[in-house]
């Protein structure tokens, strides 16, 4: 449709406006995205001249040294009282799409940096879509001083999962 | 460029709405939009833009249709299991209006071949199901200033907008300045 409109001259298209769904209550919801003037592309100091290329992914990963928990093994300890940090690395969008009540978002694009302030002494368990950002994002906190970090094998897809069959 | 009769009961249901009307019609026909994808979300639209009459659109996607894609990308019928997508969506769209001229673009979309193949049509519809390509497709919508329709499931929810900076408003990467680091993503 919004081809359709653009193309035939009707109505105005959603320019900043991402609108989203959720079939299972039936809503909509409208983000503002504004244009961001320090984008890499369209800002106004842009670093990107011509189009990307980007490699395909890859599937080497040394988790060697982080343990794991399953989703239902997080959802007995958050069950329990837990006072650690529950870190969601996923991007925004991801994040507003569904997560988990009380955990703190840090989007992997912004780490190292974004990690830089966490506490080191806190007990962390690491989410993320599928437990490979969080795997890697785990990964660099073992090696930068953090001890007690967990990977949250899964993700969201299986905590989503499981939470449908409760 | 006239419609024959046909085409005027073709389209006579949405000519008749005020806003749309003859001159709606002329300009999709004149239009040319590329299809980046024929998956859950290139389906649908593919059907609906060829039925509405868009004069040209561009296929690409490298896949071969799935049993499993058969559920929600349904412009792939069940005996097309095996086969090209790329074939596939041809022969459906044809099926449904045999006025749409249709290019197919074999292989990937890539930061290679981006620009030569946008520069022909005046709108893109990204429904892949990957970050290269989605950013692919971002980077030369904005250099050919092209307006870029972006969608996404996942599992229950969707999302959709428009990003045109040319008309105002921001691009993908001001959403999401550079693809997450490897691993799983939805998409």
């Amino acid at each position: 449709m919004e081809a359709i409109k653009l193309l035939a001259g009707l109505g105005s298209p959603p320019l900043g406006r991402l609108v989203h769904y959720r079939a299972l209550d039936t809503s909509f919801r409208e983000i503002k995205i504004k244009p961001d003037p320090s984008c890499p592309l369209c800002g106004t100091q842009p670093t990107i001249t011509a189009p990307v290329a980007y490699p395909e992914k890859s599937c080497d990963m040394n988790n060697d040294g982080l343990p794991e928990i399953s989703t239902q093994d997080l959802k007995n300890i958050l069950d329990s009282g837990f006072d650690g940090i529950l870190l969601d690395v996923r991007e925004q969008d991801e994040f507003f799409m569904a997560h988990i009540d009380g955990c703190q978002l840090l989007p992997l694009s912004g780490w190292p940096e974004a990690a830089s302030n966490l506490p080191k002494e806190e007990t962390y368990y690491v989410l993320c879509a599928a437990g490979m950002r969080s795997a890697r994002a785990g990964m660099w906190m073992l090696d930068n001083g953090f001890e007690k970090v967990t990977n949250v094998a899964g993700g969201m897809k299986s905590w989503q999962q499981e939470r449908a069959l409760d | 460029m006239t419609m024959t009769s046909e085409e005027q009961v073709r389209y006579s249901r949405q000519t008749l709405l005020q806003e749309f009307g003859k001159e709606g019609q002329e300009r999709l026909k004149n239009s040319a939009v590329l299809c980046i994808g024929t998956g859950g979300l290139g389906s649908p639209s593919l059907m609906y833009l060829a039925a509405a009459g868009v004069g040209k659109i561009g296929l690409i996607d490298p896949d071969i249709v799935d049993l499993s894609n058969l559920h929600r990308q349904i412009l792939h019928d069940s005996d097309r299991v095996g086969t090209p997508k790329l074939e596939s969506a041809r022969s459906r769209v044809a099926a449904i209006n045999p006025h749409v001229e249709i290019i197919e673009h074999s292989g990937y979309f890539n930061a290679h071949n981006c620009l030569a193949i946008v520069k022909d049509y005046d709108l893109i519809l990204d429904g892949s199901d990957n970050f290269p390509t989605r950013f692919c497709a971002n980077d030369a919508a904005f250099f050919l200033k092209k307006p870029l329709i972006h969608g996404a499931i996942f599992q229950f929810e969707g999302q959709v907008t428009v990003f045109a900076p040319h008309l105002g408003g921001p691009c993908y990467r001001c959403l999401l300045p550079e693809p997450p680091p490897e691993g799983a993503v939805p998409t």
